[in-house]
């Protein structure tokens, strides 16, 4: 019988050239993942001031627009038409103690009512747009803001993006946004506003007491069985605002001096609370602005 | 007699098919790529570290910008009266006066500044 030569010659070098290569490919990538994570913390960093340094600009320059000072007139003026851009050159920071990074700003008419400061910063490679809206007259810009024109929502106020529960200890209005939840809790006595975005379910425990106001958009949703004798609260709807009060779409709109629900049907208890909402935004200067 | 000796040697460490050079070269090879490994390793970990300590920085000053009370002694704020904020609208030149309030900690440099226009 014939046994085949076997030769290992040289196979050790194979063996450590191989090990070397997985071993040189394992510290790079773990050098490269940590020198990633180094890298994007100082990143990190220079994108908060390319933030600070775009909101000092949109933050001055929409305070020159609302003082009506002789800055913010000159930039106004220049504001015709819906759609005209004030382009701010060489915007630059003088005595600053450290780098603010490069600065391009804008500003946009973009309704004749609305103007649109945009500031956009680049520190170390890192950029950051900080934009904002002001908006002229009174009146929140919020969503709500475009069918209650000239509501102003105070600035303790509680925004809510999905679920709210009212109790007695709860003082403070509430704005919940749209398609979120608020309940009233069966032992609730509540005197503060809820703003209601469209789609917002408000579901009424049975004993729950209200004194305040509600102003819901149209789309708001209601559920209750029954509503106790303190709760009283007004719950203000624009003209042809659509409600659903316990499954039912009801259609709320302004007949003469009177209310007219359709279809017929709702209960008479909640009926009596719904108002129209007849504000306006009053004239005047620049007045409450938003962050984009 | 040397001949003999490297005759041995290959013997000795021939069993496996392995000769002495291969044996040397190998080994210095995998020591090459060991220390590599510790000091790739020891590399890793001070980016990582310093990475994490850049982040903490960050936050902790930027919360301090944003008006958090400063309990750090590490971080020095600090006012200055009289900034001002310049733009060109064409060929015009407008100021905004204001001030600079900055925070930073100086060991790893990391600090913000942040203008505000006197404009009630």
């Amino acid at each position: 019988m014939r046994i085949p030569y076997k030769n290992n010659k040289g196979s050790v070098l194979v063996w450590a050239v191989v090990i070397s290569l997985v071993l040189t490919i394992l510290v790079g990538t773990t050098l490269s993942i940590a020198f990633s994570f180094y890298h994007r913390s100082v990143n990190n960093n220079s994108m908060k001031q390319a933030y600070f340094t775009s909101r000092s600009v949109v933050e001055a320059i929409s305070k020159e627009i609302k003082g009506e000072t002789a800055n913010g007139i000159a930039i106004v003026a220049l504001l015709v038409n819906t759609g005209d851009v004030v382009n701010l050159n060489n915007v630059n920071f003088i005595n600053d103690t450290r780098y603010m990074g490069t600065t391009i700003a804008n500003v946009t008419l973009i309704a004749q009512n609305v103007i649109k400061i945009t500031a956009t910063t680049t520190v170390a490679n890192q950029t950051k747009t900080v934009s904002l809206r002001i908006q002229k007259g009174t009146g929140t810009t919020l969503p709500i803001g475009t069918e209650f024109p000239g509501l102003e929502v105070d600035d303790t106020t509680i925004i809510s993006e999905t679920y709210t529960y009212i109790t007695t200890a709860i003082t403070q209005d509430i704005y919940a946004q749209a398609n979120s939840t608020v309940v009233f809790d069966n032992n609730a006595e509540y005197y503060g506003i809820i703003y209601a975005e469209s789609g917002v379910h408000i579901t009424i425990n049975q004993g729950s007491k209200f004194l305040g106001t509600i102003y819901a958009q149209s789309g708001t949703i209601f559920s209750f069985t029954k509503l106790h004798n303190f709760f009283t609260g007004l719950i203000y709807v624009k003209n042809g605002a659509i409600i659903k009060v316990n499954n039912v779409n009801y259609t709320i709109t302004q007949n003469g001096s009177n209310i007219s629900v359709s279809p017929n049907g709702m209960n008479t208890t909640f009926k009596s609370l719904l108002r129209i909402y007849t504000g306006s935004a009053a004239d005047g200067g620049w007045g409450d602005s938003v962050y984009e | 007699m040397e001949d003999g000796v490297i005759v041995f040697m290959n013997k000795k460490l021939n069993s496996s098919g392995f000769t002495l050079v291969e044996a040397v070269v190998g080994g210095l090879l995998l020591t090459i790529c060991s220390l590599m490994l510790i000091s790739g390793f020891i590399a890793s970990l001070i980016y990582v570290r310093s990475g994490t300590e850049i982040k903490r920085k960050g936050l902790e000053v930027s919360s301090v910008i944003e008006g958090a009370v400063n309990t750090n002694p590490a971080i020095t704020e600090s006012t200055t009266a009289n900034g001002i904020l310049s733009y060109q609208i064409g060929s015009t030149q407008y100021q905004i006066n204001g001030s600079y309030l900055s925070a930073s900690e100086t060991e790893d440099n990391v600090g913000f500044i942040i203008f505000t226009s006197n404009t009630p």
